[in-house]
């Protein structure tokens, strides 16, 4: 190398680690101003501080759906809340964080809400596996999550700044098992589960209880996340002759897994898992879903004037698609977050969360408090795929 | 018996479905010694044209456009034509200029355009995936696949149909390949390309119709893959993409026969492997890695390959 060149790419290893220690410096200093910030913002009684959140979910990729959702709730509700004059003074608005509902991206996301000093709590993780992987950050931070939809049953085990609106994965597994034994009569059931957290869990859950209310498993297969042909442990299914196929996981699997069911002549009853319950599941699988039944925690069919008026709006803003129980959830979790912040009279991290607890919320997802726990007591919602409409199922639990 | 059946049913749709792809693999290797890692991108393409033009309407960046809605047959073959001509603009573009580079350097090279083509699919149709409609001739009226029953297996309609073009286009490639002008000028170019040069081939023109026939396998396959799985998703190509290179592989790369063979065997393996390993369902894509290392140790030239002597 000629010297000259030498001195060039000295000059740029240092311009480079220059670069890197100031980045540094300036996150720290951050970090120690927000704690300085919000403690003379409780100490005073608080300004106007803006009522600023993060919304953790998979925005793109093949689970976009379900961060559109999330979003589209979170819109609905930051609009009403700004149109009512924000929550102790402050607008109301968010950031995203895009984790693509993968655990290793919902760290980084995590990291990156607990450095914003004006997030004052996240609305998320959507999918159990990131929730659990991000959770213990935002407990050593101190900065309060809300799940709209996480349902294992770990989750709210991190601690107490991480909460749920939605129900666990033990109690869902219950729920539907009571259903498919003694309300549906089904005696024989297979399950067919995707092996992440989410489907595991569920499905372990439902297993347990299926076979303590009579009922017989006749045969339980896995799949991963992103396979396409489930025909080799479809046809396992088949030769064992269920009466009822227990589907936990996603839908774009499920819309899959239900047309290789039709194609591979199976004529058996096909119970759906929440992460199931959106439009997206009728789009992408078509005549094969038909006569699904899904469980889910809002029913966007039912006729409540608070539900209809929410529904009418998020088709306005959603060229006339229907909201599915994801962005109910999203909704809601905003929504208690801003009933907790106007309780306390303050927006921070510390006191939203000291408000959340024994808060009575009232909202779309039905009307719940949180337990010491974090979890929340909700009712079942089942619905049929019925003309390619989730509508009420006729025989609920 | 009956499971078996039907297992071996769904592992021969499933190898003809990789056979395609392996054989654009294996020819396009065949003739430059590259492993072109954006094939898989190229059959994603073929199936996201495919799922255009048999639509009424389609979104292309971020708007809805509409589309000919034409028959699904006929989509197939512009979607051929289309890809191959995008197959020979990409080695144009990507791989000549490195022709007499170091082989490493294509490669890299062919990563990048997987990348690029990805992304350009992603931005042009979004990253979602989506529905690929209904053929008409194999949906009947509720909807469902048609299907018939053969010794106590279903065989869709649609499954028959991809077995039946697999077997034919084999046979195509193969007559083409061994009993035309073309074809033999393709072999010689495969043998020793400066030989060939000096026998009168137009080499570059030959690479390049290599090119426009492996790819349009590929975006055939990719049509195929995305009306069996009724969906398509710019990330789709990469682990069918994966699967048909060991296909390829298996069966002897530079071996359209065996591209073939590879790829209904690779089919089989991970379908039963996948019913009757316990636990195997997991391991599925694991059993087609598995595959490559053991083939790659004991007989690396694969199942019908020829023994390759070093360049002098």
């Amino acid at each position: 190398m000629s010297k000259s060149y030498r001195v060039l790419v000295l000059l740029f290893v240092l311009a480079l680690a220059v670069a890197v220690i100031s980045g540094c410096g300036e996150e720290t200093s951050a970090t120690t101003a927000a704690a300085g910030e919000t403690t003379t913002t409780a100490a005073t009684g608080g300004a106007a501080v803006p009522f600023k959140f993060g919304a953790a979910a998979s925005f793109t990729g093949q689970y976009a759906n379900y961060g559109g959702s999330l979003k589209g709730g979170a819109d609905i509700a930051v609009a009403e809340l700004n149109a009512a004059g924000g929550v102790n003074g402050g607008e109301v608005s968010y950031v995203t964080g895009d984790e693509l509902g993968d655990p290793k991206e919902a760290v980084l996301v995590a990291q990156k809400l607990i450095d914003d000093p004006e997030v004052l709590f996240v609305d998320g993780h959507m999918f159990s596996g990131a929730t659990l992987a991000a959770g213990p950050k935002y407990q050593d931070a101190g900065l309060p999550m809300i799940s709209p939809s996480a349902t294992n049953p770990d989750v709210t085990d991190l601690g107490e700044y991480i909460w749920r609106v939605c129900m666990t994965d033990q109690a869902q597994g219950e729920g539907l098992a009571a259903y498919a034994v003694t309300t549906l009569g089904m005696k024989k059931i297979a399950i067919f589960h995707s092996d992440n957290d989410y489907g595991k869990g569920l499905a372990d859950a439902f297993e347990a209880a299926a076979t303590a209310a009579g009922g017989e498993i006749v045969g339980r297969e896995q799949y991963t996340d992103g396979d396409t042909d489930f025909k080799a442990q479809l046809t396992k299914i088949k030769d064992a002759d269920p009466e009822l196929l227990f589907l936990s996981g996603y839908y774009p699997e499920g819309s899959k897994i239900a047309a290789q069911v039709k194609e591979l002549g199976m004529d058996v009853q096909m119970l759906g898992s929440d992460g199931y319950g959106s439009d997206e599941l009728i789009k992408l699988g078509g005549a094969s879903v038909e006569g699904m039944l899904i469980s889910t925690f809002f029913d966007y069919s039912k006729v409540d004037p608070a539900i209809q008026k929410f529904v009418e709006t998020y088709k306005t803003n959603n060229n006339g698609a229907n909201p599915d129980w994801f962005a109910a959830a999203s909704y809601d979790v905003i929504m208690v977050a801003a009933q907790a912040a106007t309780k306390a009279g303050v927006n921070s991290r510390e006191a939203i969360n000291e408000a959340l607890n024994g808060i009575e919320y009232s909202g779309l997802t039905g009307t719940f408090t949180f337990d010491e726990n974090g979890d929340v007591q909700k009712p079942l919602n089942i619905v049929v795929v019925q003309d390619g409409k989730l509508v009420t199922a006729p025989k609920q639990p | 018996m009956e499971q078996l059946t039907q297992q071996l049913v769904n592992g021969i749709m499933l190898g003809c479905l990789y056979a395609l792809i392996a054989v654009g693999y294996t020819m396009v290797y065949g003739i430059i010694e590259l492993i072109n890692f954006a094939f898989g991108e190229l059959f994603m393409f073929g199936a996201f044209i495919c799922i255009a033009l048999t639509s009424s309407e389609i979104s292309l960046f971020g708007s809805m456009v509409g589309m000919p809605q034409i028959s699904f047959f006929l989509a197939v073959i512009v979607s051929m034509l289309v890809v191959g001509l995008l197959g020979v603009a990409m080695e144009r573009l990507a791989y000549r200029p490195l022709r007499n580079a170091p082989r490493l350097a294509a490669l890299i090279s062919a990563i990048g355009m997987s990348i690029f083509l990805q992304n350009l699919a992603q931005s042009i149709f979004g990253s979602q995936q989506i529905k690929f409609p209904d053929i008409p001739v194999f949906t009947d009226s509720a909807g469902m696949a048609k299907a018939v029953t053969v010794l106590g297996a279903q065989v869709t309609y649609l499954q028959l149909f991809v077995v039946v073009v697999t077997v034919g286009a084999m046979i195509l490639l193969s007559l083409f390949v061994n009993r035309t002008r073309l074809g033999r000028a393709m072999r010689a170019s495969a043998q020793d390309k400066r030989t060939a040069a000096l026998m009168g081939v137009n080499v570059n023109g030959i690479i390049a119709v290599t090119f426009l026939i492996g790819s349009a396998m590929g975006a055939l396959a990719g049509g195929l893959y995305g009306a069996v799985y009724h969906f398509a998703r710019p990330d789709m190509g990469f682990v069918p993409g994966l699967k048909a290179f060991i296909a390829a592989v298996l069966g002897g790369i530079g071996n359209i026969p065996g591209a073939f063979l590879g790829g209904l065997l690779l089919g089989m393996v991970e379908s039963l492997g996948a019913a009757y390993i316990p636990g195997g369902s997991q391991y599925r894509d694991a059993i087609a890695f598995v595959i490559l290392i053991l083939i790659l140790s004991f007989k690396p030239t694969g199942l019908l390959g020829s023994p390759v002597s070093e360049k002098a």
